[in-house]
């Protein structure tokens, strides 16, 4: 007998599992590549959002120093308080870490005004770990408060 | 051929190729639809930071370009938000608002898109790299400021008037008459006297005032200026010989009395002694004093000194109680203290009343102390004015020779009830004529008529007692009624016998109605609406017509009379000016009846005035004689005191109404009795004061000018009625003046406030008083510019409480103030002020924040 048609049960399946398995892998790869990368995003995102609104608040106690500090804040009366900023930044060098677990975040940080700062008389790029450049996934977060008696952003970089 | 041979073999190939193709087709479609790298914009707080940041920092705390145009405007206290705002909504049209954010937000180095919304449509200000317009996503946060609202002003004024806490009116009061001779009172205040003092008074003669020894002016007498009619005239006179302390006002002129009125005064300084102390008014001439005191509580002391000059025998009446009553002539100072004046006095009996007080003069040659009476007795003694034995047993009567039926004894023997009017009458008229000629120039004349008068039955004016009583026992009980034949034969008897300078009364009782006329009158029409023309009763009526007419005043009673019987009687007496008395009686009165109609007739002929007929006699009374009273009484009233008269509405009637917000202190209400006396007062129905309850002639009691209350029977927030009654005896009670008032003081708040307003400016007032009087002035002080007015509109051009602008804090609070003070709220202020009297203070805050709001957003959006 004569067939002159495609085989249709081998090449069929062959035809179908081809599909499935492109459509499988585009799935996984396309989608949930994508996932996971901002899944990294937003928890960056989000200890930035946590070190920010404490750095945004007077803190705790309300006149914390370097020794009795609960929950690090600069604002005192609604204004970035330059006491309070040195003690930030005095502790950000003394012991990084600390300040890391006073944040509760686990990644790194760095902030930074709009200018350079002074503190004690120096002028101070920011206070945390600066960045290389060469962080893979680094989130930005700009909040904007008063310093110095003018409206200043204060920027703050988050990065694993 | 080696392909087609390869694929000869093997189509399930293509099939695979096409498979892949198709499937690389679908992953390209896909990866263009879907692509592998999502942009995540992440959230962001600027605008809620940049909103914040605006809220905290103040004007003065920013660093800001002096020499820009909007840099005058700011105020450092502001924050910037609220500076932005303000400048936005006072400056329209301007880009003050915006430059200002500006100079502040421009340096702000931010990547986000931001803008300020002034509302929710008005933006402001914005820092952006896209364009709002085509925004994906737009975050909001707001903030609302107040006391801003485009269009309005942002702070305003307000303004709190009023009345300064020491401005006071005081009433000084005489009595219900005050004489003879030149007058005079003190006149004490603590402070100092602003505008002119008021004198209200009935004063018989054209008098002069003299203050302090200094003659202030030249006054006419209310009863020459209203022609003898009783009617008081306020007369205003200067107080700048007025002085801190005691004061002397004086009264100068021809045989001067005051028949009741008051002095007022107003003044800046503490209030006045009160009522603890009775102050007796000066009188040098003859001392003839009726006035009143009011004693508010339990009455614990009382301490009269009177210092007085009389070579007359001189007497002071408390009540019905004669305290002192003294002939050493010359100079006197007496004292009477509490011990002395309780053992006589019954305090208790003077608790919360007015009592009359009396000084007088006894024994001294004066017309008019009393003139001679004519009076005659018109008596019925008609058929039912006969002895009756009434339910008497018939069989016992005929035993005893019908004797029953004139014999009293017999009659009650019999079982019968004894009734005798006729010797009710004759007991009467004994009365009668005991009390008439108790005074020795007064002659009593007797009538007694039946169906006519028999000749036997009459007796001519005489001062013989017993002679006219001899008469009386002759009347005998029969015959019908003729009314009209008892006062014609009194009449021509009047006539003949009686001197027309003497005073003529007939005095006519009646047991039952007239069924006799009296042809001598000819037909006489109809008299009082029953039965056509030329009745009996007509008849009796013409008949006292024509003797008031001659000059004979007819009083009657009724002697258990009804129906047309006492219509007859009363339409008698009710002739003017005769204008006699009515009155009822039954057999167990009939003689105090008659005592009444005696005291009537005296007193009308007794009047209050002492003319001297000695010709010039000295005695005064000097105005440092005094009552001084302790009483327990309540706490004085904290607070400010107003002091308003009500006139009444009629004869005898007045009202007055205490508003809601303000609580009645004490009331005074003023009669103005003329020769009566006040006899009787009554508030709400309450009896505030009776003469009768001394049950002594009126004759030998004072008549208070004011007689006072504090009592709860005042109803605030509702209308109280007062009636005054005057008469000459007890059985007297007419209506009194129409020119009585009733002056009353209140605590009352004399506050008012503006609440915001956007100025403070004032204004020049014209202000309507109760009396329709006007006054000018201006708050604040000097004020030149805006008219107002506060006046009943329907008497002045001017609307009632218009003012120009009703965003003025001053203009308002002031209106809002007379508004308080029209307690009636008919456009006229209630308290008394002059212009120079009036003291507004006036308060102002600035600075005040409206009430309206808006609000700022702060919008952050992402393309």
């Amino acid at each position: 007998m004569r067939k002159n048609g495609q085989a249709w049960g081998f090449d069929l399946m062959i035809g179908i599992t081809i599909f499935l398995v492109g459509i499988l892998l585009f799935y996984f790869f396309a989608i949930n590549y994508p996932s996971e990368s901002e899944e990294n995003f937003q928890n960056l995102q989000h200890e930035g959002e946590i070190i920010s609104d404490s750095l945004l608040s007077e803190g705790s106690p309300a006149e914390w120093d370097g020794t009795n500090v609960i929950r690090i804040g600069l604002l005192s009366d609604g204004k970035i308080n330059e006491t309070k900023l040195e003690y930030f930044y005095d502790l950000s060098l003394s012991d990084y870490n600390k300040t890391k677990s006073l944040f509760r975040v686990n990644n790194n940080y760095f902030m930074y005004f709009q200018e350079n700062i002074s503190i004690g008389g120096q002028s101070v790029e920011g206070i945390g770990l600066k960045p290389t450049g060469s962080e893979d996934n680094l989130v930005k977060v700009t909040r904007v408060a008063v310093y110095n008696n003018s409206i200043r952003s204060i920027n703050l970089n988050i990065w694993r | 051929m080696e392909v087609r041979n390869f694929f000869n073999g093997r189509k399930g190939v293509f099939f695979s190729a096409d498979a892949l193709i198709a499937l690389t087709i679908i992953l390209v479609v896909l990866l263009v639809a879907y692509p592998l790298n999502n942009y995540i914009q992440p959230d962001s707080d600027v605008h809620s930071d940049v909103l914040r940041s605006l809220s905290v920092l103040k004007v003065e705390e920013v660093n800001l370009n002096t020499g820009s145009a909007y840099y005058s405007l700011l105020e450092d206290e502001k924050t910037l938000l609220e500076q932005m705002s303000e400048l936005y909504v006072l400056n329209p049209g301007t880009s003050y608002a915006r430059d200002f954010v500006a100079e502040i937000l421009d340096d702000l180095n931010t990547t986000e898109n931001i803008g300020i919304w002034f509302g929710n449509d008005t933006l402001i200000y914005s820092q952006n790299s896209t364009p709002y317009e085509t925004a994906r996503e737009v975050d909001v946060v707001r903030q609302t400021i107040s006391g801003i609202l485009e269009g309005r002003n942002t702070t305003g004024f307000a303004a709190r008037a009023f009345l300064s806490p020491d401005s006071r009116t005081e009433y000084f009061y005489f009595g219900g008459y005050v004489g003879d001779g030149n007058i005079s009172a003190q006149i004490e205040y603590d402070g100092n006297i602003t505008g002119n003092a008021t004198l209200e008074a009935v004063v018989n003669n054209d008098f002069e005032i003299w203050v302090n020894n200094l003659k202030v002016g030249d006054y006419e007498g209310s009863l020459s200026a209203y022609n003898s009619v009783v009617r008081p005239i306020r007369y205003e006179f200067s107080t700048s010989d007025f002085h801190d302390g005691v004061n002397t006002l004086e009264l100068r002129g021809d045989n001067l009395y005051i028949a009741g009125g008051f002095v007022k005064i107003n003044y800046r300084g503490e209030a006045g002694a009160g009522i603890n102390r009775y102050n007796f008014p000066g009188i040098t001439g003859l001392i003839n004093l009726y006035d009143g005191f009011y004693i508010p509580g339990n009455l614990t002391s009382m301490d009269i000194l009177l210092n007085y000059s009389s070579d007359y025998t001189t007497f002071l009446s408390i009540g019905n109680t004669t305290v002192h009553n003294s002939s050493v002539p010359g100079p006197q100072s007496v004292h009477l203290d509490n011990s002395y004046l309780s053992g006589l006095i019954d305090y208790d009996s003077l608790e919360g009343g007015t009592v009359p007080i009396r000084l007088g003069l006894e024994n001294v040659s004066a017309t008019g102390i009393s003139k001679s009476i004519d009076v005659f007795s018109v008596t019925d003694v008609s058929g039912s004015m006969a002895s009756q034995c009434a339910g008497v047993n018939g069989w016992c009567c005929l035993l005893h020779g019908f004797t029953c039926y004139t014999s009293q004894s017999t009659c009650e023997t019999c079982s019968g009830d004894w009734s005798s009017r006729i010797n009710a009458a004759k007991s009467a008229n004994n009365a009668f004529i005991d009390y008439i000629l108790n005074t020795t120039s007064n002659r009593v004349g007797l009538v007694a008529y039946r169906e006519f008068v028999p000749p036997l039955y009459t007796h001519e004016l005489s001062n013989n007692s017993a002679s006219l009583k001899s008469k009386v026992s002759q009347w005998n009980a029969d015959g019908g009624t003729c009314i009209c034949c008892g006062v014609i034969n009194a009449t021509q008897k009047l006539n003949l016998t009686s001197s027309s300078s003497n005073f003529r009364s007939i005095v006519v009782m009646s047991d039952g109605a007239a069924n006799v006329q009296c042809a001598s009158q000819g037909t006489v029409p109809d008299m009082d609406g029953v039965g056509g023309s030329n009745t009996s009763a007509d008849h009796a009526i013409f008949a006292a017509r024509q003797a008031c007419a001659q000059g004979i005043v007819i009083h009657s009673v009724g002697f258990e009379v009804d129906g047309l019987g006492r219509d007859t009687l009363q339409r008698m007496v009710q002739v003017t000016p005769c204008n006699g008395s009515y009155h009822d009686a039954g057999a167990e009165n009939l003689s105090e009846i008659y005592r009444q109609v005696a005291d009537t007739i005296l007193a009308e002929y007794q009047e209050q005035t002492l003319v001297s007929s000695e010709g010039d006699i000295f005695t005064a009374l000097y105005p440092s004689s005094r009552i001084d009273f302790e009483f327990s009484a309540s706490e004085s009233p904290k607070g400010l005191l107003i002091t308003l008269e009500k006139m009444f509405n009629s004869s005898g009637q007045g009202q007055f109404s205490i508003p809601s917000d303000a609580s009645p202190i004490i009331t005074r209400v003023v009669s103005y009795s003329g020769p009566k006396w006040t006899s009787k007062v009554l508030l709400n129905n309450n009896t505030l004061f009776d003469l009768n309850t001394y049950q002594v002639p009126y004759t030998k009691l004072g008549d208070p000018y004011q007689v006072t209350t504090t009592d709860s029977i005042i109803a605030p927030n509702s209308t109280n009625s007062v009636n005054v009654f005057v008469g000459s005896s007890a059985g007297e009670n007419v209506s009194g003046s129409q020119y009585n008032r009733i002056i009353y003081t209140v605590l009352k708040n004399s506050t008012a406030y503006s609440g915001r307003r956007l100025m403070a400016g004032g204004c020049e007032w014209t202000v309507q008083f109760q009396d329709n009087s006007y006054a000018d002035f201006f708050v604040p002080a000097g004020y030149t510019g805006d008219s107002c007015a506060y006046t009943n509109q329907t008497i002045h051009s001017y609307g009632n409480g218009q003012i120009d602008y009703d965003d003025d804090a001053y203009q308002v609070a002031v209106r809002d103030l007379f508004r308080e003070l029209d307690l009636d709220d008919d456009g006229r202020v209630d308290v008394l002020l002059s212009g120079s009297d009036l003291d507004i203070n006036v308060s102002e805050i600035t600075g005040l924040p409206f009430d309206w709001s808006t609000e700022i957003e702060v919008r952050r959006w992402i393309q």
